[in-house]
């Protein structure tokens, strides 16, 4: 070790003190012969015979330099420059070969570090949030709570307090929970309907950020008892509606005709961390106080999980493992404590669960991220044996060259420092070109709105981590060519017996042929498994193409109206909201108008209630569905039409049975082999009338008509069963309006903003959605997905093209002589055409049949980016494979072709 | 072993040997192999400085500058530690391969 540590300061001295270095040798051996020739003089010598005398007895004085020089390692900077600017000349000599050579590197470890990035920045080391890894989102759910699988995360006031009471481990934790508000910045502006975050003061201690101006939240701002109501603003309402005027703070807004007193402006980028894909953090403007009334914190709400999101910052050196293990035990004391939520939770046992920022944001993408890590894998290491391909049939050229060049007396050192610069100096072009590849797919994918379905956006920029890894890629690749390079130097009898060699075969020893084709095999072996995942991924997306949601999206609009909770009775809410209806119905825009609780493309999708047939009221296994509240319009906006019995009418409202309509799903569920119509059935909320703090409801509801299922928000998943119940005197937190329009959609949405404000003038039409260009933006996702792996897919079907036409291209030239031979003896050349290209085309199927192999073994990863498409497609196997063949075959023919179109003459004249 | 090898571990040894009385410049320590091998030893002087730094490089010797004799600057060598294990390792090599060059050519004569 000290050796090694004394050659390494040697060496690093001669590098930045070449001068000092190089002085001390000239010094000390001008001493020697100084001395040699005072001596000689001594010894009666006339001064110019001692100094020949001396000199003659000292020896070559540069060359014994130049042999120092060698120890000291005062040439390393020199031969190092003087070999890079001879692998650039050798490089400018094969432009051709260079070019694709860099090509190959850029677009091996390009896919790669581009993945890196992505993943890095949304999950390994995100930078959002000072110390990110020690914040948590804790969510319960309740086990066995809902048959149909439902994802409803999230968790009530109880359970937070009983957190913020009792952890050890929590330093601080937060709720937060979405509102939609009508907010005017002053009397002169009309109103927004506006995303609004209800957090508690304790958010700023969690998240560890201030505000740019002004100041955060303290419990006295809690909206309950306080006179003045404050807000926080982000940075992008700053910016939008006062112009990043610093004295925005201390101005008011009107709140649902209310004036909430602006207190601070959120730094610029501040997001609030997503929450299961149910929040676009993205939108919103304000930040308000929120705390738990006595309402929220009553028993039975206990038992029912709301869309609540909860932040924790866990104390330091606290692990996911010790903080959900202290979760549990809080809630089996609080499940003593309380006898009848213990007894609920024996058969619905309260889970509690912990996930960190990071996991929160890709969870419902990690399909997609391990088939983007699999593939840009996939794509490196074909590349990288497209790469190694190309050195070794170059240097299969050359090796007679550097043999020819070994004998003539360079130093062996010399030629394998050369050949590793050679390898290095692809390796740094390729490094950078490869980060300039990310930086432009970065912006690229951001373009094309890859990254609008994340959360929140990955950082757009090649920073030092993906230039870091690009490096060690790069590099990786490097030294494993060196290593290709270097290996016939290292072999017994070094680079002569190359010589010999060349003198006895042209075609290269049998292992270096087994060597290569071992590569072909694997290339071809992988870019059929790209091939295969890209057609999965092309017939998947044909059939979400295919998709019918079951009612007309053209000229279909959906806005949200939210009259001011306090002012008006429910009454006097519904009866607005309905006259609104009708006004919007007679607009000379509008074809027709409804009214619902959930947009389609908007709806939480939650099966939330049981139902049960009035002959069996049986709740165990009851059939757990969606229920919608919906006006007459509602049906005739989005072109529904009762397949059994009737729609809703007006008059219903006003009969003393309530009457609902079904699905074609329920019905076949509930109702098998009879006629649903006229039939009565009750809802019961899931879970909520299983424990004894909460009345059981029950109202039988008769079927009045039968519609085809539609796909209201999950356009992949198939309705389970749904029941529609007519909108009229019901209490709806806020009113959704599909209008189907005649005219532009920003032409009703201008009329109905105008029609709203005649008759509420702080009241906004919010989320205005055009139907089908929400479905497209659905779509986006998949096809994003798709594009992107179809890109990775191509790469590396390219990648393989290359390696193998490469391949097949070098076998053949270095088999020139024995095919001029062969022709000159009167062999047809197509027999030889044949009989080339046949060795590789076996390779090629053995290959396929081991990427067929891998594809079968890998298809568990991709059944969850698939529609209607299994992962062992058989068409789609067979098609790639077909596919795969025929450019595989048609490269080798072609390369063959072209290189066996030699003159017998031509070929024998270079022996 | 080649003859160059040969003649380059011997010299190798003969600077270590040198050495190991005191720290030695260059010219000294090429009068004292001449004058000990009493002019047997006939190598270009010259050559004995790649020698000497291929030592340095490998940690066997130790090098500073001083003052010589003469008043002049000179480059001093003087044995590391591990130059020391080096010398007592290389010279009972040494012996012994020349013990056994010597029973071969004492065999050759009797027989």
């Amino acid at each position: 070790m000290g050796s090694w540590l004394n050659a390494i300061r040697m060496k690093l001295r001669s590098i930045f003190r070449n001068d000092a270095v190089e002085n001390e040798l000239n010094t000390e051996m001008s001493f020697h012969l100084d001395n040699l020739i005072e001596r000689n003089i001594e010894n009666g010598m006339e001064p110019s015979a001692a100094r020949r005398e001396a000199l003659k007895n000292f020896g070559n004085v540069e060359a014994l330099k130049e042999d120092s020089r060698e120890f000291l390692g005062v040439r390393v900077l020199t031969e190092l420059l003087r070999d890079i600017r001879f692998s650039l000349r050798m490089f400018w000599k094969s432009k051709g070969y260079t070019a694709i050579l860099i090509f190959t590197f850029v677009f091996c470890v390009g896919p790669c570090v581009l993945v890196f990035n992505i993943f890095n920045s949304l999950y390994l080391n995100p930078d959002r949030y000072p110390e990110e890894d020690r914040i948590v989102r804790i969510y319960d759910e309740f086990e066995n709570y809902s048959a149909s699988g439902e994802r409803r995360r999230g968790t009530n006031w109880v359970l937070y307090n009983e957190r913020k009471e009792q952890s050890q481990y929590i330093e601080s934790i937060d709720a937060q929970i979405i509102d939609h508000r009508n907010v005017r910045v002053d009397r002169d502006n009309p109103p927004e309907f506006v995303d609004v975050m209800g957090i508690t003061p304790s958010m700023f201690d969690v998240l560890k950020i201030e505000p740019r101006l002004g100041r955060r939240f303290y419990e006295t701002d809690i909206g309950i008892g306080t006179n003045e109501k404050v807000v926080i603003i982000t940075h992008q309402w700053w910016r939008t509606h006062y112009n990043e005027d610093p004295d925005a703070v201390g101005r008011t807004l009107m709140i649902d005709g209310e004036p909430w007193e602006i207190v601070g402006v959120m730094p610029e980028g501040f997001s609030l961390p997503p929450f299961a894909g149910r929040w676009d953090v993205a939108s919103i403007g304000l930040l308000t106080p929120n705390a738990p009334s006595d309402r929220h914190v009553r028993p039975e709400r206990r038992y029912r999980i709301s869309p609540i999101g909860c932040l924790a910052r866990l104390k330091p050196g606290v692990t996911k493992d010790m903080i959900e293990s202290e979760l549990a035990s809080i809630n089996a004391l609080n499940a003593e404590a309380y006898p009848a939520f213990g007894e609920f939770q024996r058969d619905h046992p309260l889970i509690t669960r912990t996930i960190t920022v990071g996991e929160d944001q890709i969870r419902d993408l990690e399909s997609t991220f391990l088939l983007g890590i699999l593939m840009s894998g996939f794509v490196f290491v074909a590349g990288s044996l497209s790469i190694v391909n190309f050195v070794l049939a170059r240097n299969s050229h050359r090796i007679q060259e550097l043999a020819t060049r070994a004998s003539l007396g360079a130093n062996t050192n010399r030629l394998v420092r050369q050949l590793i610069s050679e390898s290095g100096i692809v390796a740094f072009l390729g490094c950078v070109f490869a980060v300039f590849l990310t930086q432009f797919g970065l912006q690229a994918l951001n373009y094309l709105g890859m990254f609008d379905f994340f959360p929140m956006a990955p950082r757009l920029n090649a920073d030092f981590e993906t230039v870091v890894v690009a490096i060690f890629l790069s590099f990786a690749i490097a030294a494993i060519c060196g290593l290709v390079s270097i290996f016939p130097m290292l072999t017994r009898g070094g680079l002569s017996s190359h010589l010999k060699d060349g003198s006895r075969s042209s075609t290269g020893s049998v292992s270096l042929k087994k060597y290569r084709g071992a590569l072909v095999l694997i290339q071809s072996a992988i870019a059929l498994a790209l091939l295969i995942n890209g057609g999965l991924l092309t017939r998947s997306f044909v059939e979400i193409l295919r998709i019918d949601p079951g009612y007309e999206t053209e000229n279909l609009l959906y806005a949200t109206v939210r009259p001011p909770d306090g002012r008006y009775t429910q009454e006097e809410r519904f009866s607005k909201m309905l006259a609104l209806e009708r006004r919007i119905q007679m607009l000379p825009e509008v074809v027709t108008a409804g009214l619902t609780n959930w947009p389609p493309m908007k709806h939480p999708n939650i099966s939330r209630n049981r139902v049960v047939r009035f002959e069996s009221p049986v709740l165990q296994n009851a059939p757990v569905i969606s229920m919608d509240m919906v006006s007459p319009g509602y049906f005739e906006a989005l072109g529904i039409s009762a397949m059994k019995g009737r729609l809703f009418q007006e008059t219903d409202v006003v009969t003393e049975a309530e009457v609902v309509v079904i699905d074609a799903a329920l019905a076949s569920r509930l109702f098998p082999d009879e006629d649903p119509i006229g039939k009565r059935i009750a809802l019961h909320s899931a879970g909520g009338h299983l424990h004894a703090d909460v009345q059981p409801r029950h109202s039988w509801q008769t079927i009045i008509g039968v519609i085809n299922p539609v796909r209201i928000n999950d356009l992949y998943t198939p309705s389970s069963g749904m029941v529609y119940r007519h909108v009229g005197g019901r209490h709806l937190y806020w009113f959704g309006f599909v209008v189907k329009v005649r005219s532009t959609i920003q032409d009703a949405i201008r009329s109905m903003q105008d029609l709203l404000l005649l008759m509420e003038s702080n009241v906004a039409v919010g989320h205005p959605l055009a139907l089908d260009l929400a479905i497209a933006k659905r779509y986006a996702e998949r096809k994003n997905i798709l594009y992107f792996c179809l890109g990775l897919a191509s790469i590396g079907l390219g990648l393989a093209i290359l390696g193998v036409s490469g391949m097949i291209a070098y076998s053949i030239a270095a088999q020139k002589k024995e095919i001029g031979i062969r022709l000159a003896l009167g062999a047809s050349r197509r027999a030889i055409l044949v009989g080339s290209v046949t060795f590789w085309l076996k390779l090629a199927a053995i290959g396929i049949g081991v990427g067929l192999i891998a594809s079968v073994a890998f298809s568990g990863e991709t059944r969850g980016l698939l529609y209607e498409t299994e992962p062992l497609d058989l068409p789609t196997y067979v098609l790639a494979t077909l596919l795969f063949s025929a450019v595989i075959i048609v490269t080798a023919y072609s390369t063959a072709r072209r290189t066996t179109m030699i003159h017998p003459l031509d070929a024998i004249k270079d022996w | 072993m080649g003859k160059n090898d040969l003649l380059r571990g011997a010299l190798d040894l003969l600077i270590l040997k040198v050495l190991s009385t005191g720290q030695l410049h260059g010219w000294d320590i090429s009068k004292r192999i001449h004058v000990v091998s009493a002019d047997q030893i006939l190598i270009k002087q010259g050559s004995l400085y790649p020698a000497l730094h291929r030592l340095e490089l490998k940690g066997y010797v130790e090098a500073s500058w001083g003052v010589s004799k003469t008043g002049r600057s000179a480059k001093f060598y003087q044995l590391s530690s591990k130059g020391k294990t080096q010398l007592q390792q290389e010279t009972r090599t040494w012996l012994s391969f020349s013990d056994s060059i010597s029973l071969i050519l004492n065999l050759e004569e009797t027989v």
